[in-house]
């Protein structure tokens, strides 16, 4: 049986302001995953994340490595959504206290990662562009030997190039046996690395499912507005629903619908990618249509 | 940790350190100097405008100052020293959280350890940076007196020290809740002026002397009544309940 590495049940919060950022979620990180948090800006990411870490108090429960997170911080590494560090230090003096800092900071591997994003030294971070500063904190978070990789908007300010590389960086830590927690708004990135995905909205889990299976399981049905109004269909069978100008997308994952909506003129029935599930998803929850 | 704050807190400790030790050494320089000054105004006491009179004090005050011993607590301790004493508080407790907190940085430290750890850290190398160079700076009047060959016994070393140790915790641990409450590094200081400034003021008031702990961080004091114990107590516990205030407000605040 995989290990849950993060087990997250009933999960609230709600600012002093009174914003509802999380509406009770559950949900389970499987141990040699990455597990995608995918959602509109918004939609509660960082919030669980933050509520994970123990950086806000929540309502529910939260278990990290099956302990609570003070307990298993040196096992998690973490790279938040603003990747601002300590400016006034060099990348290697950087290097240096991260080895004073963390037991399992891996000195070789750092440089190695430096040298991989290309970052001069002995530069001040202050001098960087934002993409180097975030190639300077994703460095020091993946030169830490941990279970857990806690990632939040990881490629913001990134050349593709880099990002393609981060992506790649991320794949081999799941092959070393380590999961990997990734938040993104990013659909193509997230449908690159992820092996599961939640999908999140207004503080609720919308979908949580394998990313492969979303195109095996899911099919998108296009139907004009004009035809779906002269059938008797019976909308709320569908997964989601949403309406684009004079179309309307039907979200399915029920084989027979996809053959009875096959069988109506004007209906196209298509295989769904991600970012047509997301959009679909989300859309479909404000109830546009 | 401890080498990451003691490295963050070096650039503004060594220059506080460096203008507040050229101000001793100016202080004692000028000792020659003052005696003469006050010779003179001595003697033209009586002709003084009556503001100038309030603000110099008595002629017996004045003569006291050719006490090397007394020139050295009213001028060094009392005055130049003394009175930046709780500006040193406020310019080393100020950035120590509000920096993390403006620059997002505390997410570094607060995703890998403990709060109890970040605090105890942080708080400890703050106090300890601000005692040293309170604690060298006091012990260095009466070195520097004696190396510029004058006459003082260190029989008001203690009490001076005491005096200033406590005040100086105190005015810490307040600031350094500002520091842990506050986003930026700017309110922190705002609201550091506004208490340094304010209770003096509040003293005035007689029933609210007691607020202001100036007279007592000067050691002025210390020359005709001794230590003030109730005083030295009652500050050492208001600072005990500041620091567990500071513990609790940084235990659960969001970040």
């Amino acid at each position: 049986m995989e290990k849950e590495v993060i087990s997250i049940k009933n999960l609230q919060k709600v600012y002093s302001n009174g914003v509802q950022a999380i509406r009770g979620i559950d949900l389970t990180v499987k141990e040699q995953f990455v597990h995608a948090l995918l959602g509109p800006n918004g939609a509660g990411k960082t919030s669980t994340i933050k509520s994970i870490l123990g950086l806000i108090k929540f309502e529910g429960e939260i278990k990290v490595l099956g302990e609570n997170i003070d307990k298993v911080r040196d096992r998690i590494a973490f790279v938040p959504e603003e990747k601002s560090f300590y400016d006034y230090l060099t990348p290697r003096s950087s290097v240096n206290m991260c080895k004073r800092l963390f037991k399992n900071f891996d000195e070789k591997e750092a440089y190695r990662l430096l040298e991989y994003f290309e970052i001069p030294l002995n530069k001040k971070i202050k001098s960087f562009s934002n993409g180097m500063k975030t190639s300077v904190y994703l460095t020091l978070a993946l030169a830490q030997d941990v279970d857990l990789y806690i990632f939040d908007e990881p490629t913001t300010g990134l050349d593709p190039i880099k990002r393609s590389n981060l992506l790649e960086l991320l794949r081999q830590k799941v092959i070393d046996g380590k999961t990997i927690l990734y938040s993104s708004h990013i659909i193509p990135e997230v449908e690159k690395i992820a092996d599961y995905v939640s999908i999140m909205y207004k503080g609720k889990i919308l979908y949580s499912g394998f990313t492969d299976e979303i195109k095996e399981k899911f099919k998108v049905i296009y139907i004009p507005v004009d035809t779906l109004s002269k059938l008797e269909i019976n909308l709320q069978n569908f997964f989601s629903v949403m309406q684009e100008n004079e179309v309307v997308l039907l979200l399915s994952n029920e084989e027979k619908q996809w053959e009875e909506m096959m069988e109506i003129e004007d209906a196209e029935v298509k295989d769904v990618n991600l970012e047509e599930f997301f959009n679909v998803l989300i859309r479909g929850y404000d109830n546009v249509y | 940790m401890f080498i990451k704050e003691l490295n963050d807190m070096k650039l503004r400790s060594l220059i506080i350190l460096l203008l507040l030790f050229a101000s001793l050494v100016v202080t004692i320089a000028l000792r020659p100097y003052t005696e003469t000054m006050f010779d003179q105004l001595i003697s033209e006491f009586e002709k003084l405008p009556e503001f100038i009179k309030k603000i110099m004090g008595s002629p017996e005050q004045l003569t006291r100052l050719k006490d090397d011993e007394y020139y050295l607590i009213t001028q060094w301790h009392g005055k130049n020293f003394g009175q930046f004493l709780p500006l040193l508080s406020l310019l080393i407790a100020f950035p120590i959280f509000s920096k993390e907190n403006e620059k997002k940085t505390i997410y570094f430290l607060l995703a890998k350890k403990e709060r109890k750890t970040v605090f105890k850290i942080k708080f400890i190398t703050g106090l300890l940076v601000l005692l040293s160079i309170t604690i060298f700076l006091s012990i260095m009047g009466f070195f520097t007196m004696k190396l510029f060959g004058y006459s003082v016994s260190f029989k008001y070393l203690f009490p001076c020290l005491l005096s200033e140790i406590v005040g100086v915790t105190f005015f810490f641990v307040l600031f350094l809740m500002f520091s842990i409450i506050s986003n930026d590094q700017v309110k922190p200081v705002i609201a550091g002026i506004v208490v340094l400034i304010g209770l003096p003021i509040l003293g005035l008031i007689d029933s609210l002397s007691f607020l202001n702990p100036y007279p007592y961080i000067l050691c002025v004091q210390i020359l005709d009544k001794g230590i003030n114990w109730i005083y030295t107590f009652g500050l050492i516990f208001v600072t005990i309940l500041l620091i567990i205030a500071d513990y609790s407000i940084f235990k659960n605040r969001e970040f």
